[in-house]
């Protein structure tokens, strides 16, 4: 980390996870790391509930947080827009780190999947990228959330399906420029070795 | 190809407490937090051997039921809670190998919870290899040092569920 470094002081952090000790034990790790203010619950309504009436700054939620999941109560946040918690940076740990998973929690409006068992580094280094990371938020009607394209980084020269991408000019159909024989022979010359 | 109608999609920078406060001067590093964390992880080690123990006692309470012929609906769910809670903890603490068992026991649970048929047998063996690995002479040992009960436990797995583990 060149940028900064993670600083937990003073930040509402809530762990919405059912199993009472893998709650603690994330509640040490942030602990470990300098947080001071944690907050606790077991449910999906339990979580809206403590929201109603309170600004967090970093929420980490089972995704299978009774009973209708980590994914739900994500979309639930994003969908809020009453809600002071809105943008709040969402993780979801998963038994599974499965693509549907993945996917899903990503869909939902999560920051980031976190696998557990987890170990304190790979919490900590899922906490930074986030923090020194910030990724633009996307409202699109059907979804809120963090741009979902923070892997690859849009297409090349900013061609996209974004009103703000540059627009993609493609020439007239004009006919096939090669025959197919002289596809065929670039191919073998390809396999071949020359030019 | 015609042209798709580009969605109306509004963009926008967002900052948090989080991100402003990583930008601020100060704080520790990433290799003083992550000792600290762990220190702190440490000191829950006697009461997770209290919770391995209950957790595994509700484990065997629930595959029980099923011995005594209780129908899926009374015993599988909870099964499933206790093995996935089993899974998540475990390698944290340091017992990988109660990780890997819960995990092949808990595939075992969806495939029957998919409909697929309770080999009593199988879920009683995991059961019995999570007793074992829970004991402190397997506490600290990991999955490559124990090749061979692994690759029987991934055998098991794979005849039941058909797919490779």
């Amino acid at each position: 980390m060149t940028r900064g470094s993670l600083k937990l002081y003073d930040l509402h952090i809530v762990i919405a996870e059912a199993n009472g000790f893998q709650s603690t034990l994330v509640q040490s790790m942030l602990r470990g790391f300098g947080a001071n203010i944690i907050h606790e619950t077991r449910s999906v309504a339990a979580t809206m509930h403590l929201l109603r009436d309170r600004r967090i700054d970093i929420l980490i939620c089972d995704a299978k947080l009774p009973t209708e999941g980590g994914f739900e109560l994500t979309r639930r946040i994003r969908r809020d827009v009453e809600s002071p918690n809105r943008i709040v940076p969402v993780f979801v740990m998963a038994s599974d780190t499965r693509e549907v998973t993945v996917n899903a929690a990503r869909d939902a409006g999560a920051n980031m999947v976190i696998a557990k068992p987890m170990s304190p580094s790979a919490l900590y280094d899922r906490l930074s990228w986030v923090a020194l990371r910030p990724r633009q938020f996307v409202d699109s009607g059907s979804y809120f959330g963090p741009d979902r394209r923070f892997k690859i980084e849009g297409y090349p020269n900013g061609v996209g399906r974004r009103s703000t991408d540059t627009p993609l000019e493609v020439a007239d159909d004009a006919g096939p420029a090669l025959e197919q024989t002289d596809i065929d022979s670039l191919f073998k010359a390809a396999r071949e070795g020359r030019d | 190809m015609a042209n798709a109608p580009i969605p109306k999609a509004r963009v926008f920078h967002v900052e948090t407490q989080l991100h402003m406060q990583a930008r601020a001067s100060g704080g520790v590093s990433r290799a003083q937090a992550v000792k600290a964390a762990s220190m702190e992880v440490d000191k829950l080690k006697p009461a997770f051997d209290e919770w391995l123990g209950q957790e595994i006692a509700f484990l065997v309470e629930a595959v029980e039921r099923a011995k005594q012929g209780a129908p899926c609906g009374d015993w599988l769910d909870v099964a499933m809670i206790h093995c996935r809670q089993l899974h998540d903890v475990g390698g944290t603490m340091g017992c990988e190998l109660v990780t890997l068992v819960a995990d092949l026991l808990y595939k075992t649970f969806e495939g029957v919870a998919g409909g697929a048929e309770c080999r009593l047998d199988t879920i009683v063996c995991y059961v019995d290899a999570l007793q074992l690995v829970s004991k402190d002479d397997y506490r600290a040992i990991g999955p490559d040092q124990t090749p061979d009960l692994v690759a029987g436990l991934r055998k098991m797995a794979e005849h039941v569920n058909g797919v490779a583990m």
